[in-house]
């Protein structure tokens, strides 16, 4: 780029030499104004803004001093060439207080001037490439620094993960890699987040595990709760669940720890239920100083969050929130079994369901915090009230739902609260279905249901059951009836349909197999009976069992 | 216990032949009817139930040439001018409401519904207000015939479902139910093929072939069209096993049925021995009758295979056959390809794709 040149002197004899005679073009120099006084002068400088600016000093108006001082603050990087008619040291003094880049004494040489003006051109092209340089390097950095700070969430991702994960680098390595992400902390702890309640809309049926779709707003949800506290959130994602580690800079005392932390899981669940309509549940790790105990903290967290099971109240789980084991803890429960089974027998069902809170936090208390003891002792108070309904009745099919079907219940049971709910409603059901007057089956009918239940399968007849217990058809006809509220052949049929739904799961089975090994030789008999109990035919259950 | 020994790939090359053979059928044989029953581009009962099967092939793979092919069919009848409405001309409605149901084009539906409405409100009845089985060339008074169920019934029933009009479904039941009384032959459980009110007898009380295997065919698919009341489902399906328990034994070892089923002498037919193929194999599907049975219709669906030639003709398919008065009659029915041995091949391959050995 050619630098553009202003010649200002009085003397147009001058002016008209400098400017016709310099060879501009070699130097790469053009001639963009001239004048022959000081204020014309400033008014083309201001006017021309040019890169090198030659002027006599003594100049009626303003001089050349004036405008080499304009020149300066204008322009600070143009250069000024001064012509003088002295060699004046006040003159060079000032002159190079002002910034001039040099002085020609009069008269004017043309190959000196040339030669200053080469000069300058040359300072004035390194200086611009400097600047250009400089403003390359400055974009370069900004973008490093840029992609250095978007990138920054998922190393500090990465990082935290591979900590709780209990892949802990050298001291040296750790202090190196927390620098570099920003990470301050004096305090550290972790958050297991799970989903209350399974919300079959938002992820698969039964799991209470965050979806990874929502993985990303509920950080920043998260991340937000907790600037509010002076507090870092960093999120992570381990066995499905989402984790956050908490990472706190300021050493905090216990008390005011736990504070943050109930005020944070507070403002976060509401959040999180008004922009998701999600209820969620956290688990709180111990407090830890170091980052290398991340590992530590996530399983204290994840055990906690396993008491869930056990703790139906509130949505945060906090460590002091488990009983020490031992304390409160029952080594004994099989009395306390004996006692239920007894009292099945013996008081109304209103009585057992208050008594029910009783026996749950016994059982609460022996597991101590396992699942599997609970669920197997619960298991057990259902199984007993069935045998106790089968000793007074004698039917084993008595119930909407079959024994297997009854575990499984209990397996998918999801807190303390749930299966304390669970039983009630299966004592209620057993009590009720017992209570038609409070009358247990009479002995006969007891025996009759039994061996109906037994021998299904044969081709048994009304007339066959009476000669065995040496009754009357039409006696025994009335009291099932009486007693039971169906009758001989609907008896029959309800244990055989019992069975084959049972027997229809299995794959192995034909429909028609099924129902010959029930007792129903025909096949259309079979189909019959089915569709009336059920309201879909044997071969429409077995392809739904086999999709369930 | 049988099994198919089918490859997925084999029977679907099987149905394109069979497809391609229906829509290349030449009228060959010189024809006793008014109307051309070979012939594929006219509106009869025959071509009927080749649109029916084509249109379950449809349904089971999606191929939208097909449904093309079928628009096009009925977009070209209903330009050419319908022919007079009775139980045979009917037929190719059942399809019609389906394509309605695909496209929904309203000028579909105005011809099913103005000729379900002749069906339930119009047609000649016979004593006892059966349909009495009125064709192109007769009037047939006071004749019942087993047909009547797969060419219009089923139709009635369909519409009572897609129109929501209840007592289209209670006409269609009291139809199934009156011709059941008179053509069930309680000897067997198997079907005549007529009843006179006039005469008061089942004619040469002949047990024709096709006649059972529209039953058995057309029953399996009604149970599927119309939600029933138990009780009137449970009298279908215990009168199809009986059936299907008769079949069981009159079997032959080929694996076919012969044109008249309890005649030794008879000759095997190929149409009849599809459909009740067919039949078989969806009601042991749809768990209308036990698994039992499966081994004989696979046994009959392999026989069917056989009889496919290399240009995709059925082979061994009776030619039109109507009232016969006397046995004989029915064997000295005459053998060619025809629409309905194609429908019905096609109808049992189709449904085959569910029993391959995957």
């Amino acid at each position: 780029m050619k630098k553009s040149v202003v010649v200002i002197d009085d003397k147009p004899l001058i002016l008209r030499s400098i400017v016709q005679t310099v060879d501009w073009n070699s130097l790469g120099c053009t001639v963009v104004g001239q004048a022959e006084d000081g204020i014309e002068g400033k008014r083309i400088i201001h006017d021309k803004q040019p890169d090198i600016l030659i002027t006599d000093i003594k100049m009626p108006g303003m001089s050349g001093l004036d405008l080499a001082e304009y020149m300066h603050l204008a322009f600070p990087q143009s250069k000024t060439i001064l012509i003088t008619g002295y060699q004046d040291f006040e003159y060079a003094k000032r002159a190079v207080k002002l910034g001039v880049y040099d002085i020609i004494v009069k008269p004017v040489r043309n190959d000196e001037l040339q030669r200053i003006i080469g000069l300058a051109v040359h300072e004035l092209d390194s200086a611009r490439q400097e600047l250009s340089q400089r403003a390359e390097r400055d974009e370069a950095f900004n973008q490093l620094e840029e992609r250095h700070q978007n990138s920054l969430p998922s190393l500090r991702s990465q990082f935290v993960s591979e900590l709780i994960g209990g892949s802990v680098p050298h001291d040296d390595k750790l202090a190196e890699t927390t620098a570099s992400l920003g990470l301050a902390w004096n305090r550290c702890t972790v958050l297991i987040v799970r989903s209350k309640r399974p919300l079959a809309a938002v992820q698969g049926a039964d799991s209470l595990s965050i979806s990874p779709m929502l993985h990303g707003a509920m950080t920043e949800m998260a991340q937000l709760a907790a600037a509010r506290r002076e507090f870092e959130i960093i999120d992570s994602y381990r066995h499905d669940d989402l984790v956050l580690a908490c990472l706190f800079p300021k050493p905090l005392t216990p008390r005011e720890l736990k504070m943050k932390l109930q005020s944070f899981c507070h403002d976060f669940i509401e959040l999180v239920r008004q922009r998701h309509g999600l209820t969620i549940c956290i688990a709180v790790s111990p407090v830890y100083r170091q980052l290398q105990d991340l590992r530590q903290a996530y399983e204290g967290a994840s055990a906690l969050m396993d008491t869930s099971f056990f703790h139906t109240e509130g949505q945060v789980l906090f460590p002091e929130m488990v009983e020490p084991s031992g304390e409160g803890g029952k080594f004994s429960i099989i009395r306390d079994l004996e006692q239920f089974n007894r009292m099945l027998e013996q008081v109304s069902s209103d009585e057992m369901i208050g008594h029910l809170e009783q026996i749950i936090a016994h059982i609460r208390a022996y597991s101590e915090g396992n699942i599997r003891v609970a669920k197997g002792l619960i298991s057990d108070v259902c199984l007993a009230a069935a045998r106790y309904y089968y000793r007074a009745t004698g039917d084993e099919f008595g119930f909407d739902r079959s024994i297997n079907e009854v575990l499984e219940d209990i397996y998918r049971l999801r807190d303390m609260r749930e299966a304390s709910d669970y039983l009630a409603a299966f004592i209620k059901t057993v009590k009720t279905k017992l209570s038609g007057d409070d009358k247990e089956y009479s002995l006969v009918v007891k025996e009759s249901v039994d061996y109906i239940n037994g021998r299904f399968a044969e081709n048994i007849s009304l007339t066959a059951v009476a000669e065995h217990f040496g009754l009357s058809p039409s006696y025994l006809s009335r009291l099932l009836r009486a007693e039971t509220g169906i009758n001989f052949v609907d008896l029959v049929a309800k244990a055989r349909i019992e069975a084959a739904k049972r027997l229809l799961r299995d794959p192995r089975l034909k429909v028609n197999e099924v129902g010959e090994m029930v007792g129903y030789k025909e096949y259309a008999y079979f189909y019959q009976v089915f569709k009336k109990t059920e309201g879909i035919s044997p071969k429409e259950f077995k392809n739904r069992s086999k999709e369930s | 216990m049988a099994t198919l020994q089918l490859q997925r790939e084999r029977v679907e090359a099987l149905i394109d032949q069979v497809v391609s053979g229906m829509q290349r059928l030449e009228v060959l044989i010189e024809e006793d009817t008014p109307v051309s029953i070979i012939s594929m581009d006219k509106w009869d009962w025959s071509q009927g139930v080749g649109l029916f099967s084509l249109y379950q092939y449809y349904k089971e793979t999606g191929d939208r040439g097909i449904l093309a092919y079928l628009t096009d069919w009925f977009d070209d009848r209903l330009r050419e001018g319908l022919p007079p409405k009775n139980v045979n001309t009917m037929c190719p409605m059942l399809t019609l409401s389906y394509l309605y149901e695909e496209t929904r084009r309203p000028e579909y539906l105005s011809v099913c519904e103005e000729w379900a409405s002749y069906a339930v409100d119009d047609m000649p009845r016979t004593p006892e207000f059966g349909i009495t089985h009125v064709t192109t060339e007769s009037m047939n008074e006071g004749e019942l015939r087993g047909d009547t169920l797969y060419m219009t019934v089923l139709f009635m029933g369909r519409m009572g479902v897609l129109l929501k009009k209840e007592h289209y479904v209670q006409e269609s039941i009291r139809q199934f139910l009156i011709h059941l009384k008179y053509l069930t032959d309680t000897r067997t459980g198997l079907f005549f093929h007529g009843w006179s009110f006039i005469r008061r007898d089942n004619y040469a009380r002949a047990l024709w072939g096709r006649g059972n295997a529209w039953y058995t065919a057309g029953l399996v698919d009604y149970l599927g069209i119309v939600e029933l009341p138990l009780g009137f489902e449970m009298f279908l399906v215990a009168s199809l096993e009986q059936q299907v328990r008769k079949l069981g034994e009159l079997q032959a070892d080929s694996g076919m049925w012969r044109t008249v089923l309890d005649d030794p002498e008879a000759y095997e037919e190929t149409s009849a021995t599809a459909g009740f193929a067919y039949g078989i194999l969806k009601a042991v599907r749809k768990g209308y009758i036990s698994e039992t049975f499966l081994g004989a219709g696979i046994a009959a669906l392999q026989a069917v295979i056989r009889k496919i030639d290399a240009n995709g003709m059925v082979q061994g398919v009776s030619y039109g056959t109507r009232m016969g008065h006397s046995r004989q009659f029915y064997n000295r029915i005459p053998q060619c390809p025809m629409p309905y041995g194609q429908s019905m091949t096609l109808l049992m391959l189709v449904e085959s794709l569910h029993h391959l050995d995957e």
